[in-house]
């Protein structure tokens, strides 16, 4: 048995409100809302498939509540009824998102159809997603797997399990370790990319300590920071206890830390700086290093994907130039911000400030980025 | 002895996880390679730790982990979600199906995988205190 579309009825005037509320009642679950601001809060509250709303209401205008429902979840499937055969409103609606409108008064079956093509429409906008995320999921797992291989092989043999390397052997094997790593950030970079295109992102609201995360941070990098000969200082406090996203925050941070390595010269200082912004209830990190540095200009240009600086460096440092754009992406998922100071030859200076506990409705939301 | 079921389709894997656990403690080492073998042989052996791997063909993880949960002889035996899935979709479906911890391969730091598996089978700690616990 297939499950009951819940539909929500928006309608200032009981009449037309209730009159609709039977006509859906026998085939939907059906919640009935008066005032258009209501119906926004309530769409953190139940699960909405379809709304019907009436333009021409006091306060929010239909239009706004419109664009307010399709912020919240773009897949809400909207009906606008007008009461007042006014054609520009319909045509907003319409250039907004709505799948169709109809006029006051309205034909039974007529009102009936649209429902349910709309609710086909989104049928089948759903199971689009759930196969593209299904896709995005499985082409990890097949990445992840021989990757998954080489490194558990590779760290056998570093560990000596099997014997003892020469140091020739050593050397080698962890240049291999070390490589096996860049690519397992590519791969988990280029699908974050890819999920984030796609919609398919949940945002997670979970606690933890934004120090412990900076440190975990930090270690993944300690091979790489140890062989460069670069210093890096940490001011943070011992504890900083935060609501968030633990495990982007932590990629947004692998990325920012792992590019500043990368264009730091070798015996180079990187400067980590965490604490509790000025502004309430945000968490901020400085990420300061002594690299090349760039001009003003070449900034934005780098929030691009597959863009680093020019030709010349792209040759002297490897890289598709995804680190910055995931990271940029992934703090406005989370409702952050991301600035960069550069000066050319002096070095850059990240600072990526995120809420320490999102707003609610961003927590319930469901984004397309 | 401690007897641990290590069930993964790759073999590759099996033989990582076998080399690592070997070190990790002394530990009586068993491997499945799909979730159906893996019950079959865990009802003979009935080991103390069961590592799964979620994706496999005839039977996966997940399911593997249900039924497993709903014997007698298994319900009780710690089951370890092992797996190249790195989402939070698949930790929590895994944490549903019965699995109490979720590792993400490729594991890059194996002394917290051997902590981890030690805490679970109620093994102390290797003795390695921080120095500033030592006595003096």
């Amino acid at each position: 048995m297939e499950e009951r579309a819940n539909i929500m009825v928006v309608d200032d005037e009981v009449g037309p409100r209730e009159s609709l509320k039977l006509i859906l009642k026998p085939y939907y679950n059906v919640i009935t809302v008066e005032k258009p601001t209501d119906a926004i809060a309530m769409l953190d509250h139940v699960p909405v498939d379809l709304v019907t709303l009436d333009l021409k209401m006091p306060g929010l205008s239909g239009t706004k509540v419109l664009e307010k429902i399709k912020q919240h979840d773009p897949d809400i499937e909207a009906i606008i009824i007008t009461g007042y055969g006014s054609m520009d409103t319909a045509i907003e609606g319409l250039r907004l998102g709505a799948f169709d409108y109809i006029s006051k008064p309205f034909d039974v079956n007529h009102i009936l159809t649209l429902i349910r093509r709309a609710l086909q429409r989104r049928q089948a906008k759903m199971e689009l997603k759930n196969v593209k995320s299904e896709f995005l999921a499985n082409i990890s797992h097949e990445l992840r797997t021989p990757l998954s291989v080489v490194i558990g092989f590779v760290s056998i043999l570093l560990d000596q399990l099997l014997g003892q390397l020469s140091e020739q052997q050593q050397k080698i094997l962890e240049r291999v370790y070390k490589n096996s790593g860049e690519l397992l950030e590519l791969v988990d970079n280029v699908l974050l990319l890819s999920s984030l295109n796609a919609g398919d992102l949940t945002l997670l609201n979970e606690a933890f300590d934004a120090r412990v995360m900076l440190d975990e941070c930090v270690k993944r990098y300690e091979n790489l920071v140890r062989d460069k000969k670069i210093t890096v200082n940490i001011e943070a406090p011992e504890k900083l206890p935060t609501m968030g996203d633990r495990a982007k925050s932590a990629r947004i941070t692998q990325n920012l830390l792992h590019n500043a390595i990368k264009f730091t010269p070798d015996g180079g200082n990187i400067t980590l700086k965490l604490r509790e912004s000025p502004e309430q209830g945000m968490v901020e990190l400085d990420i300061i290093d002594t690299g090349l540095g760039m001009p003003e200009q070449q900034i934005e240009r780098l929030f691009q994907p597959f863009q680093q600086m020019d030709s010349s460096i792209r040759r002297q440092f490897s890289g598709l130039g995804l680190g910055l754009t995931v990271a940029r992406r992934l703090t406005e998922f989370l409702g952050g911000s991301l600035q960069i100071k550069s000066r050319r030859d002096v070095g850059t200076h990240v600072r990526f400030t995120i809420p320490q506990e999102p707003a609610p409705q961003n927590v319930v939301a469901r984004h397309t980025v | 002895m401690t007897k641990i079921l290590i069930v993964d389709d790759n073999l590759d894997n099996q033989e990582i996880l076998s080399r690592r656990l070997q070190l990790a403690g002394n530990f009586q080492i068993a491997v499945a390679s799909n979730g159906k073998q893996a019950l079959e042989i865990a009802a003979v052996i009935k080991p103390d730790l069961i590592l799964m791997d979620l994706r496999m063909p005839v039977m996966d993880g997940y399911e593997a982990t249900r039924a497993l949960k709903q014997t007698e002889w298994g319900k009780n035996i710690p089951v370890v979600a092992i797996t190249a899935y790195a989402s939070r979709e698949h930790m929590h479906k895994a944490l549903n199906a019965g699995c109490c911890d979720f590792i993400a391969k490729p594991i890059l730091d194996y002394a917290l995988m051997g902590r981890k598996i030690r805490a679970l089978l109620g093994m102390e700690e290797p003795q390695r205190a921080p120095h500033h616990f030592q006595a003096a």
